[in-house]
């Protein structure tokens, strides 16, 4: 029998088939999938034996307790500790990522320079020395502003950082506003004289009305929050324009017109006191001009300008006198820029008239000691807010790779910047304000530098907590203590209080003062008794527990006195309704979950759990109300162009019920591919009202 | 009959002819199928001999009639000690108890200088997969028997297969060529896992295992 070409493709035929029915393509193409993860460059955790250790979480100022498992000394898994007892058990998903970040591909591996007239992120190599050389001849050169911005100010670190610019002529240590003008820090300024640290006190607080504030989305220690939400001991009211993760799972969202919070306290404000329902000794302050104020917020003005009405107002005034103790905060989203400073008179006045400050459960002096302080350093001011630096007039700026975990948008930062100002990042990776650097240094990533952890710096009771170090930082990262320290020497100045040979020196003094000063007590973990301080025999003892993940506490005072209250700021508090510019009919509203709401880094396992899976947005969804997309014959998952004044984002259409109508809502993230295509929604936002960025006019278009 | 015969091969010869076409492609289907299920698979895996021979039967049998949790037990901290260490065989084996020349191995290459044996584990798993034992047996009050198969039963350890593209051992490396175990070994793959807490009710999330 002859064979013929025929024959033999019919032969081929059915092997192909049985080809594809056979395990052969699919059985190769599993392992080799399997081989791609085990090329021997990608790291992989030595064999060896497993063990758990307890550290503290330092991404953002809350500070959590962290239980690390590690295999061969290597952190694999990080989880809350389930019987911590200030954060029980809670970790946000940034935390539980937070051992991914040493290997993140955005990591600095040696010291960077900016390209000259590069794009932001476009670096070359320089050498330790000659990054250090340029930054002493520009600091002795400088004939405007040297300074630092610390964005987690109350570390041993940033007492070391205010000691080095105390010795310059025009040394000023900076914090971003996020942190410089937090609502309590608007508090004390309702005080005659400042009351000194204030904090809030959430073991037995019965209510929170918050006006923006990500309350169930990462705020103050999230964990203490979300778990008395959860066990029903604690009841939300959530204020703001769209329906934030915090408003979704509030007991009540009220939606208002988008740049009112300020009206909507202030009609609170007027109702609770027009109805009788004020604290007596509130009255008894100075507050005349306030309560003049107040009688042009009628509820029917508050309407007109926010769009909640009176039966809203009143019962939400009610559920304030009925759940106390409950407490008010502000301080806004974390991606949307702070609140107006008036609008945040208004909200923290509000505690004031309900009596919450100096009362437990509402808002307490905080003992810090030698926590909120260093040895040597007490006279020291507290951080200058970048917004009121004079613009253009850094020489110098110096950036901490620390995060407020709130966005600080880079132009804020810029404006401040002299022509040819040397900027300088002491960070682990090149994203978020690194990428605008000139140089870049790199500091150890997270976990692999031992250091302390202040607590929440509004949290009424004050902290301390050791992050202990995971193996040993990348060869090229340089502790910021002896960085710190060549510096000196090379411009000559000697620091005295804070002199230290690394950081494990600098945080050892902080230990031993926190000792010598015998407040308060250390708190171990499940059944651990709480040892007083003033019980232990050496700050080594004292060291020992908090690297074996004890917690320092001392408890905020609920009767210590505070000085009488004064509220003068009433300017501008009667607001128009907002003027629609030509060209721009809708508003941009940028919102953001805390602690990730930075153009930084994330991990990689983060972006697949929730950016690639839709749960969180990224800046390349724009959130519009059906209603509006309708008028503009949008369509969902159409792409377009968001457009303000600052520049366009290509983005793809959302529809989302939750954001008001004629508003497109754009979320600020890390960013998936930093320096590449990806544009960062802070970048459309003009800088107002003292670096603030919220409500930008903005249109949208097909693309 | 040779008529028949005869005849019946005619006419297959001729139905050959008439579909030649069919035929082939049925045979270099069936060719390539048999290739593929029972040529294929074996050449995936190198085998290696375990550096001891080891009956898990005579251990359980009457003379010594230990349990697996004499040998495999949990540490006082919960955490589970897997394969015992040489102490553990030198608490009985300090000297040669049967006449068998792999004792005698163990008792003057492993035992006496205090040398771990080199095991090679079947079920041990990739890095990316946590498995608490713990769990399992005390909590779910799982047999070791549903995962590991009759291995506690078994007369000789088989050989240890290793898959030669993705380095993982056999027991565990993803779903079997047959969707199925074919080999008793083969119960400790992740769709085993999915499969038993899908019947129990017992949805996870993937950070559960892959932390």
């Amino acid at each position: 029998m002859k064979l013929t070409r025929r024959d033999l493709l019919k032969l081929a035929g059915g092997g192909a088939v049985g080809f594809m029915f056979s395990p052969i393509p699919w059985k190769l193409l599993r392992d080799s999938s399997v081989w791609t993860q085990n090329w021997p460059w990608i790291p992989v955790p030595a064999r060896g034996p497993v063990t758990t250790r307890l550290t503290a979480c330092t991404l953002c100022p809350a500070g959590c307790g962290v239980k690390v498992r590690c295999v061969g000394g290597q952190p694999v898994s990080l989880s809350g500790i389930p019987n911590d007892p200030i954060t029980r058990g809670g970790l946000c998903a940034a935390g539980i990522g937070a051992h991914h970040l040493a290997w993140h591909p955005a990591r600095a591996l040696r010291p960077l320079q900016r390209v000259v007239a590069g794009r932001p992120g476009e670096f070359t190599d320089v050498s330790h020395d000659g990054a250090l050389a340029q930054i002493a001849s520009a600091i002795l050169g400088a004939r405007g502003t040297v300074a630092i911005l610390d964005e987690q100010p109350g570390r041993a670190i940033s007492a070391a950082y205010r000691e080095f610019l105390s010795a310059l002529p025009r040394g000023a240590y900076l914090a971003p506003p996020a942190v410089a003008r937090s609502s309590l820090a608007v508090l004390r300024g309702l005080y005659a004289r400042d009351p000194g640290p204030l904090g809030h006190d959430l073991d037995s607080t019965r209510l929170i009305v918050s006006f923006g504030a990500p309350v169930l989305d990462g705020w103050g220690v999230p964990g203490a929050v979300a778990r008395r939400v959860a066990d029903g001991d604690l009841k939300v009211i959530q204020v703001e324009p769209c329906q934030s993760a915090t408003a979704k799972r509030a007991d009540r969202w009220i939606p208002i017109r988008p740049g009112t919070e300020g009206t909507v306290a202030l009609g609170l404000a007027a109702l609770l006191v027009s109805r009788g329902m004020a604290d007596p000794a509130f009255l008894k302050g100075d507050v005349a001009g306030y309560l003049d104020a107040l009688r042009g917020f009628q509820p029917a003005y508050v309407k007109e300008i926010s769009g909640v009405d009176e039966a809203t107002l009143t019962s939400i005034a009610m559920e304030l006198t009925r759940s106390t103790p409950a407490i008010v905060v502000g301080g806004g989203d974390a991606g949307g820029g702070p609140l107006p400073r008036q609008d945040e008179v208004a909200i923290q006045a509000l505690n004031l008239v309900l009596g919450a400050v100096g009362r437990k459960g509402g808002i307490l002096a905080r003992q810090g000691g030698a926590v909120d302080s260093f040895p040597g350093l007490d006279a020291a001011p507290p951080p200058m807010d970048i917004a009121d630096v004079p613009d253009g007039s850094l020489d110098v700026l110096i950036l901490d790779a620390s995060s407020s975990g709130s966005a600080l948008s880079w132009p804020v930062v810029a404006s401040k910047l002299a022509p040819n100002a040397l900027v300088v990042s002491l960070s682990p990776v090149v994203a978020d304000g690194a990428r605008y650097a000139r140089l870049v240094l790199p500091t150890p990533s997270p976990m692999t530098l031992a250091t302390d952890v202040p607590g929440h710096p509004d949290a009424a009771d004050a902290t301390l907590r050791m992050a202990v170090a995971f193996g040993t930082p990348a060869r090229a990262a340089v502790d910021p203590v002896v960085f710190l320290n060549r510096l000196g020497t090379a411009v000559g100045i000697v620091r005295k209080a804070t002199a230290a040979a690394s950081m494990q020196d600098l945080v050892d003094q902080r230990i031993a003062a926190v000792h010598q000063a015998g407040l308060g007590t250390v708190l171990g973990t499940g059944d651990a008794p709480e040892v007083p301080v003033s019980s232990l025999s050496g700050a080594s003892d004292l060291g020992k527990l908090l690297t074996d993940g004890g917690c320092w506490r001392n408890r905020g005072q609920a009767d210590s006195p505070l000085p009488p209250h004064r509220i003068t700021a009433i300017a501008a508090w009667m607001q128009p309704a907002p003027a629609v510019r030509d060209g721009y009919p809708m508003t941009l509203i940028l919102t953001g979950s805390r602690g990730r709401a930075v153009g930084a880094i994330s991990s990689p396992m983060l972006s697949k759990v929730d950016q690639e899976s839709g749960l969180r947005q990224t800046g390349q969804m724009a959130a519009v109300n059906p209603r509006t997309a309708a008028a503009q014959h949008l369509v969902a998952g159409k792409a377009v162009v968001v457009q303000t004044p600052q520049g366009v984002l290509a983005a793809r259409v959302k529809l989302d019920p939750g954001v008001p109508p004629d508003c497109v809502r754009l979320t600020v993230a890390p960013l998936l591919a930093p320096g590449r295509n990806d544009v960062d929604p802070l970048s459309l936002c003009a800088v107002t009202d003292r670096a603030t960025w919220r409500l930008v006019e903005a249109r949208i278009r097909e693309a | 009959m040779n008529d028949r015969l005869r005849r019946f091969k005619g006419l297959l010869a001729l139905g050959i002819r008439r579909q030649k076409g069919r035929v082939l492609f049925l045979v270099g289907l069936l060719a390539v199928l048999w290739a593929g299920w029972v040529l294929f698979p074996p050449l995936m895996y190198s085998s290696t001999e375990q550096p001891l021979k080891f009956s898990h039967l005579v251990h359980q049998g009457k003379d010594a009639a230990l349990t697996c949790n004499d040998c495999h037990p949990f540490r006082p901290d919960g955490s589970f000690a897997g394969i015992p260490s040489i102490k553990v065989c030198a608490d009985c084996h300090g000297e040669a108890i049967g006449t068998t020349p792999d004792e005698k191995r163990l008792v003057e290459e492993y035992v006496t200088p205090g040398k771990e044996v080199p095991w090679l584990v079947y079920s041990r798993q990739p890095m990316n997969a946590y498995f608490s034992h713990v769990q399992h047996v005390k909590t779910a009050k799982i047999a070791c028997e549903e995962c590991h198969g009759d291995h506690g039963g078994s007369d000789e350890l088989p050989p240890f297969q290793v898959n030669r593209i993705s380095g993982y051992s056999r027991a565990i490396g993803g779903a079997s060529t047959a969707g199925k175990a074919i080999l008793p070994t083969e119960l400790m793959r992740m769709d085993t896992c999915a499969e038993c807490h899908e019947k129990n009710g017992r949805r996870s999330s993937c950070l559960e295992c892959h932390k």
